[in-house]
């Protein structure tokens, strides 16, 4: 008896047990077999743009690059930071990721990243866009010859600053735009009896960005720059015509011209100065947003009108000068490889893939028949796509994924990004720059290639002087210092700083370059 | 499936197993009860404990907290009040227009300060500082218009330009304002909430009539992230509360913001350290930990909801109670399903009782009763059945089957034979006449109850089994048990019956058995015929006579007596033969055969006679010398037997008369053939007509026609050779009336018609002749 009754309950048992533990085991894993085998994960660290890395094209992605990846992402403005708290820390490191170039200055040398340089032979399609723009690897060398990363790539360079004018004052109050500084100087001197609360003249990034464009006006710069002309290194503060420079800002401020917030004039505040009619000139000012600006502005008044003039000539028939940005760099921002990752083979692969005609347009265009067609050998957004030209599109490029951003800062294409985000406007005052730009581009010099001994001493004396110089300009230019005496004192003040020794450290390694690339590179194609 | 089926609870046990069912399921539920009283208890204390261990927790938290949060607002507060004494500021208060030459690079410096002071900290999401004079506002980030910066940049929800405006006419005062959100202007000129921020609101002008106030902008988000990083306790929500306006300032949970407070209510001492209070808001009680800060107008309160402390507890305490009731449920059911383990053998029980219990079961009846009932009536049948098992002791004692190991072994397994040492055999001859088997069976019974041992040996003869203490209990036991009960018998059919009874001498040895029986005949049989006694016992009575005295002349004598049926010589033979016998003290058995022998010649004589036996003894012959053989008492035998010689002499005599008659009938039948029947027969010899066919048959085998027409037959054929009368006139002349009649008697008698018959021997007779001529 009490054996049946014992096996009863063994029965009972097992039969709960059973039922819990089926009930426990997730569903799927009942129902699906042994998983695939998983292609390698690949950990990437990328800025997050505030878009999903799950987009169609993203899934794309990996699957042409037949890899899986874990992404870390941070919000753009903390991401630098963030990155390189990650690499400072003793955790996991991503095994490729973006940094700046003060990193990759840093962190090449301790071993961190991958020397790239081994590795060229194995990318081809990289290799090709080096062959057109040998600067990629040429700035990014260190002295021994090491490449820790490779700039972000456009597809070609553009202009994408410069002298924008409200227009429509101009127009109504019966003036032509101006060509020189003078007429600028007579017609602003003009509105500003017209509008005598406005601000004619203002900045948004600074007293040191809107002194820069009086600078460039005068083909110089606020600290050790290359000179075009001269084709040398040359610090811009202890130059006669950054003098000249600084007296024609002068001039303009003292007739109120220049915002007298201008030394700490708010981005917000200056957007609503620059829609609200308040300013009517922008020196250096981005083509890009020049639609959204005319956008708003209509709403307030219905003239309202942006119009992107060449660069005005200074009193000594010198046209001012605006910065270019070269098709190999984007800025800043670098890709690396962490040195001691496990799957260094498949990282170069995706390096080199991520630089091929097919991924790049990929990222930048979609997929053909979805997000792009191809009409007349160009190509062009389909309508579900919303742009600037387009803005009834169904889905953002973002949510698309053809904003360029998928992969790890994959070339951009400039072509579409014109398309997805400019406007006629500025993309028509981008165009009239970049048709000229070798009248009016500033192009940066050949990269010199420094230790980090150098680059710390370098970083030691300037950062004080680009301070120092701006809070003397200031000065200078509301005319708190005299341009006489208090400007021997300012030159003193900047040798005693140290100005000399690093210009003699860029001059003397600048010499030491071979002569194949003391080059000016001025192809934007 | 025969054991399932067998297994299935009978029917009979249904109700007990509903009994046991109900106590199982009581007691499942007793021990649920105590279960559930030890977890309420546990969880009660564990909700006591919990709680005192939350306000444990949530002062210290609160210390750390209020500490931190203290030490971060003043630390800003300190921050502000330097930007006070910082020259930029001081010249920029002095300044009535931006025009004025130094507006620019001051003002750029003190946007440094700022933007170096409180953006570089996390807590601060930005800071301004209101120039009245300037008409600006210049922040971390930059320098303002008011009224784009209140109104479009930096919009307070709850503190609208006019708020300021107010609040700078009346002076301002150095505050921290509950939490708002801030309204920003978006890209498409709409506006987005951007963040909950605390402003801390500092006049960092000493004089009074400010034209300048301060405000730092605390991102409410941080100081939480700041409070969740100290990881102390997330269970009650943290208040920073401005005691002054009894206010909410700032609150994780968010609901709560601009509620007002009554700190006097909340019963919390404002003003020293930190104290506990409870509060019950709508039903639910809440744990108060309150702790003043350094400020003067503020305080930190951390409201800890019991229900978020003791709601694990309920859970586990509501859990215990499903999974105790769950397994309550699966116990019924188990003991449901085992019960009918339980109650098989029960039913088993009943089932195997059912076959031998006397009562039926009803099904209203418990089954232990029944069956304790049952086992006692079976107990008892048994108890008496141990004589019975003692009948067959002796049964196999008296024929010798037992031996001494079989004794040992019976007197070892009961106990009748430890009860005591004398053992005697009594021998009870009974002779119950057959209209008396009732009272024999019940003299049985009777002797059953005297609760000894009795065996049947024949259906005279029984045997009891003494057995006492000692030997004046067994004359003891017969002279007042036994005696009186078979003295009943005798007064009650006096006459009809005889009892005797013969005991052995008493032994102390079971293995003499057999010889105290033999003992215990003998007594019988040797007793004297002259005693008349009833119970003789082996060791007082003493035996009688051969007495050879009957000589084969006094038998033959008797033998004459009954064939010729000498009624009165017969009678007086047998007086003188049992007045003989008992004077010269005969022995029963020889006595017994004597007469025996006497009985013998009376059969014989009614064989020889061919008198009918049954109606002579009313049982064959045989059969009536063994009745009275098997009859006890002297007196009955010899009753017996004067009663038998009586009947036969007195037959016999009868019949000689019988046999004189017949003959003068068969004399006269056959010389008046013609006349002769049963009616003149009747009146010549003075009989009945039925008698004298009775007669007839009785006496000549067959009836009185059968007899006279075969007579006619013969005389018939006679004639009918002799003579030449013709058939018909013979058949007058033999006495048939008419011819058809003769000729069909003589065809049914002969096989063939007279006239035939007469031919055929002719036919004979000539031939005959003709040979001999």
């Amino acid at each position: 008896m009490w054996i049946r009754r014992r096996k009863l309950v063994i029965w009972i048992c097992t039969g709960i047990l059973v039922v819990l533990s089926a009930v426990c085991l997730p569903y799927d894993e009942l129902v699906s077999g042994t998983p695939p085998i998983s292609p390698v994960v690949i950990h990437a660290a990328v800025p997050a743009f505030d878009r999903d890395r799950n987009t169609p094209i993203d899934k794309e992605f990996e699957r042409r690059t037949n890899l899986t990846f874990d992404w870390l992402q941070f919000p753009v403005n903390e991401y630098m930071k963030r990155i390189n708290q990650v690499l400072t820390s003793a955790g996991q490191k991503p095994d490729i990721f973006i940094v700046n170039k003060d990193m990759v200055q840093r962190f090449g040398p301790m071993g961190l990243l991958l020397d790239l340089r081994p590795y060229l032979d194995e990318m081809p399609h990289l290799k090709r866009w080096i062959e057109r723009y040998p600067q990629i690897v040429e700035d990014m060398m260190t002295e021994d010859g090491k490449l820790y990363g490779i700039d972000g790539l456009n597809t070609y360079g553009q202009m994408p600053i410069g002298y924008i004018l409200r227009e429509d004052i101009f127009y109504r109050n019966g003036m032509l735009l101006p060509t020189t500084f003078d007429e600028l100087y007579e017609s602003l001197k003009r509105l500003k009896q017209i509008y005598p609360d406005s601000k004619p003249i203002s900045s948004r990034s600074g007293p040191a960005n809107l002194f820069q464009q009086f600078y460039m006006a005068y083909h110089t710069q606020s600290g050790v720059y290359f000179d075009n002309d001269e084709m040398t290194y040359t610090f811009g503060p202890a130059e006669p015509n950054f003098k000249k420079a600084v007296m024609m800002a002068r001039k303009f401020y003292q007739v109120g011209l220049i915002d007298p917030d201008f030394a700490t004039v708010s981005e917000a505040q200056f957007f609503e100065n620059m829609i609200g009619g308040k300013t009517f000139a922008l020196f250096g000012e981005y083509f890009i947003e020049m639609d959204g600006w005319i956008e708003k502005g209509v709403k307030r008044d219905s003239f309202y009108s942006l119009k992107a003039v060449l660069p005005p000539m200074t009193d000594q028939g010198l046209q001012a000068l605006q910065p270019v940005q070269y098709p190999n760099s984007r800025g800043n921002w670098v890709i690396a490889i962490h040195a001691k990752s496990p799957h260094i083979r498949e990282l170069i692969a995706l390096l080199d893939a991520q630089y091929s005609d097919e991924i790049v347009e990929l990222t930048n265009w979609g997929i053909e028949g979805d997000t792009f067609n191809r009409v007349n050998g160009e190509n062009r957004y389909t309508a579900r796509l919303q742009t600037k030209l387009n803005p009834y599109g169904e889905v953002t490029p973002q949510e698309a994924g053809v904003d360029g951003r998928s992969g790890i800062w994959v070339p951009y294409d400039q072509d579409a990004e014109y398309a997805r985000r400019w406007g006629a406007v500025g993309l028509e005052s981008q165009q009239l720059y970049t048709a000229n730009a070798d009248k009016i581009g500033f192009f940066a010099g050949p990269a010199i290639p420094f230790t980090s001994d150098e680059f710390i001493e370098i970083t030691k004396i300037m950062s004080p002087i680009k301070n120092f110089v701006t809070l003397k300009v200031i000065q200078f230019v509301t005319g708190e210092l005299g341009m006489n005496q208090d400007w021997d004192d300012f030159q003193d003040e900047l040798t005693k700083m140290g100005a000399g020794r690093v210009l003699k450290l860029y001059q003397d390694k600048y010499a030491k370059l071979p002569d194949e690339r003391k080059v000016l590179h001025k192809s934007l194609r | 499936m025969k054991h399932w089926v067998t297994a299935f609870p009978r029917k009979a046990t249904a109700q007990m197993k509903k009994r046991t069912l109900i106590a199982i399921f009581l007691r499942f539920f007793v021990l649920i009860v105590l279960l559930l009283i030890s977890s309420s208890t546990i969880a009660v204390y564990s909700n006591y404990r919990m709680i005192d261990d939350a306000r444990e927790a949530n002062s210290n938290y609160l210390r750390a907290a209020s500490s931190s949060l203290d030490g971060l607002l003043d630390k800003m507060k300190d921050q502000g009040y330097s930007i006070s004494s910082d020259p930029s500021y001081l010249n920029l208060l002095s300044m009535r227009d931006k025009s004025q030459i130094q507006y620019a690079s001051t003002a750029y410096l003190l946007s440094s300060k700022l933007y170096d002071l409180f953006v570089s900290d996390s807590a601060v999401d930005d800071s301004y500082i209101y120039f009245s004079n300037l008409n600006t506002i210049l922040a971390g980030s930059g320098s303002y218009e008011p009224a784009f910066y209140l109104s479009k940049h930096y919009r307070f929800k709850d503190y609208p330009l006019a708020f300021w405006d107010e609040q700078f006419k009346r002076g301002i005062v150095s505050t921290i304002l509950p939490a708002t959100d801030v309204y920003r202007e978006s890209g498409s000129g709409s506006e987005k909430k951007y963040k909950t921020i605390i402003p801390l609101v500092l006049n960092i002008e000493s004089v009074v009539g400010s034209r300048s106030y301060m405000v730092v902008n605390i991102d409410e988000q941080k100081i939480y992230q700041m409070i969740n990083n100290m990881n102390i306790t997330k269970k009650g929500d943290i208040y920073l509360i401005d005691t002054l306006h009894n206010r909410i300032i700032s609150a994780t949970d968010r609901d709560k913001l601009g509620d007002t407070f009554d700190i006097g209510k909340l019963q919390l001492n404002a003003t020293s350290g930190l104290s506990e209070s409870e509060i019950s808001i709508h039903g639910d009680d809440y744990i108060l930990t309150y702790h003043p800060s350094s400020w003067d107008n503020l305080g930190f309160l951390v409201v800890t909801p019991e229900k978020v402390l003791t709601a694990p507890v309920y859970q586990f305490l509501y859990m215990t109670i499903g999974v105790i009731a769950l397994f309550m449920l699966v116990g019924v059911v188990a003991s449901v399903v085992f019960s009918r383990g339980i109650y098989s053998p029960l039913a088993e029980m009943v089932h195997v009782v059912k076959r031998f219990a006397i009562a039926p079961f009803e099904s209203n009846k418990s089954e232990y009763d029944y069956i304790k009932e049952s086992i006692t009536t079976l107990h008892q049948s048994h108890q008496e059945s141990m004589p019975s098992l003692l009948q067959i002791f002796l049964y196999r004692a008296l024929h010798q089957q037992l031996n001494k190991d079989d004794i040992e072994r019976l007197s070892q397994k009961y106990e009748f034979f430890r009860g005591g040492g004398s053992f005697a055999i009594a021998v009870v001859r009974s002779d119950f006449a057959r209209d008396h088997q009732l009272q024999a069976a019940e003299l049985h019974t009777r002797m059953t109850l005297l609760h000894k041992p009795v065996l049947d040996l024949t259906s005279t003869e029984m045997v009891l089994f003494l057995q006492e203490q000692d030997d004046e209990s067994i004359d003891l036991f017969v002279s007042q048990q036994m005696h009186p009960l078979l003295s009943i018998y005798e007064e009650e059919l006096a006459g009809e019956i005889s009892l005797t009874v013969g005991i052995s001498r008493v032994f102390d040895k079971l293995e003499n058995i057999q010889q105290a029986y033999k003992e215990a005949i003998d007594i019988l049989d040797m007793r004297s015929v002259g005693e008349n006694l009833m119970i003789y016992h082996a060791s007082t009575s003493t035996p009688g006579t051969i007495g050879a005295i009957f000589s084969s002349d006094v038998k033959e004598t008797a033998r004459k007596y009954l064939e010729n049926g000498y009624v009165d010589g017969a009678s007086v033979l047998l007086d003188q033969l049992f007045e003989g016998a008992r004077s010269q003290q005969m022995r029963f058995a020889v006595f017994r055969q004597f007469v025996s022998d006497l009985l013998y010649f009376a059969a014989e004589t009614v064989y020889n006679r061919r008198i009918d036996e049954e109606a002579m003894f009313g049982m064959p012959a045989g059969e009536m010398i063994a009745y009275v053989n098997a009859l006890n008492h002297p007196h009955r035998i010899e009753e017996a037997c004067r009663s038998v010689y009586e009947n036969v002499t007195a037959q016999v005599h009868s019949q000689q008369q019988s046999s004189q008659a017949i003959t003068g009938m068969l004399e006269y039948i056959s010389s008046n053939l013609a006349e002769a029947n049963l009616t003149s027969i009747s009146e010549r010899f003075h009989m009945n007509t039925n008698y004298v066919s009775q007669y007839f048959k009785k006496h000549q085998g067959v009836t009185f026609t059968d007899y006279i027409n075969r007579l006619r037959i013969d005389k018939a054929k006679e004639l009918l050779l002799s003579t030449d009368y013709t058939a018909s006139d013979i058949g007058k002349l033999v006495g048939f009336n008419n011819a058809n009649a003769f000729i069909r008697m003589f065809k049914k008698l002969e096989g063939t018609t007279p006239n035939e018959y007469r031919k055929s021997a002719f036919t004979i007779y000539n031939k005959s002749s003709l040979e001999g001529e």
